[in-house]
């Protein structure tokens, strides 16, 4: 149990320094583990998700803001951390 | 060398903008996505005023979807809301055009009227940057 919150939070860490390191997190591709480590509550990742296996690929960043449960301060605060870009 | 350069980039600017109608500006342009119970919408908002001296009829505007290398990837044509019946998906729209702009609402000297351009996301199909939006018609 505790090796498997070990892992889970090295995962998590890994994954942000990713993201910290300059490197964009592509929305169409990123799981709801990345999304999370970006900063997205669960829900919001799931809804990110569930977003792109309904309407298909996003093709702009800001189209997430057509996400459900996604707000300005939730986007605001990751904007700049992902791409849609192949 | 430079100075000449400089002077050509700045007329081919000038050229480049003559043919633009200078009766209409659009200002406040801006652009959301929306979520219209399950139906993905880009829109393009816009306000466009009459700076000419004399009323406007209509401005017609188009909006090209524009990808990372430049290459447009959608693009729509539109009118500004007072000359929406002009538009042939408008229902109750009249067959003969004249008649159609009969129902068209003017935009007096300085006034302003707004210009909303919306895409289905499944019309757009491919990933872009921005949204170059022009006056491409004033009458």
């Amino acid at each position: 149990m505790l090796l498997r919150r070990l892992y889970s939070a090295v995962l998590v860490l890994l994954l942000a320094a990713q993201v910290v390191g300059g490197e964009k997190l592509n929305l169409n591709t990123a799981t709801k583990e990345q999304l999370v480590a970006l900063g997205l509550s669960e829900s919001q990742a799931l809804q990110v998700i569930g977003h792109r296996e309904k309407s298909g690929a996003f093709l702009q960043v800001e189209e997430l803001l057509a996400v459900q449960q996604m707000n300005k301060q939730s986007f605001e605060k990751i904007r700049d951390r992902v791409t849609v870009d192949e | 060398m430079k100075l000449l350069l400089t002077a050509l980039l700045v007329l081919s600017f000038v050229v480049g903008n003559a043919g633009a109608d200078e009766r209409a500006r659009l200002d406040n342009v801006k652009t959301e996505w929306q979520n219209a119970y399950g139906a993905i919408i880009y829109t393009v908002l816009a306000e466009v005023k009459n700076v000419s001296a004399a009323p406007i009829r209509y401005v017609k505007v188009k909006v090209e979807l524009v990808d990372k290398d430049g290459k447009t990837v959608a693009e729509r044509v539109g009118y500004n809301a007072g000359a929406e019946v002009l538009e042939v998906v408008v229902e109750g729209a009249a067959k003969d055009p004249a008649e159609n702009l009969k129902q068209v609402k003017p935009i007096a000297p300085g006034a302003t009227d707004l210009v909303r351009i919306s895409f289905d996301k499944a019309d757009i199909g491919k990933p872009f940057r921005k949204a170059n939006v022009s006056v491409v018609e004033v009458r």
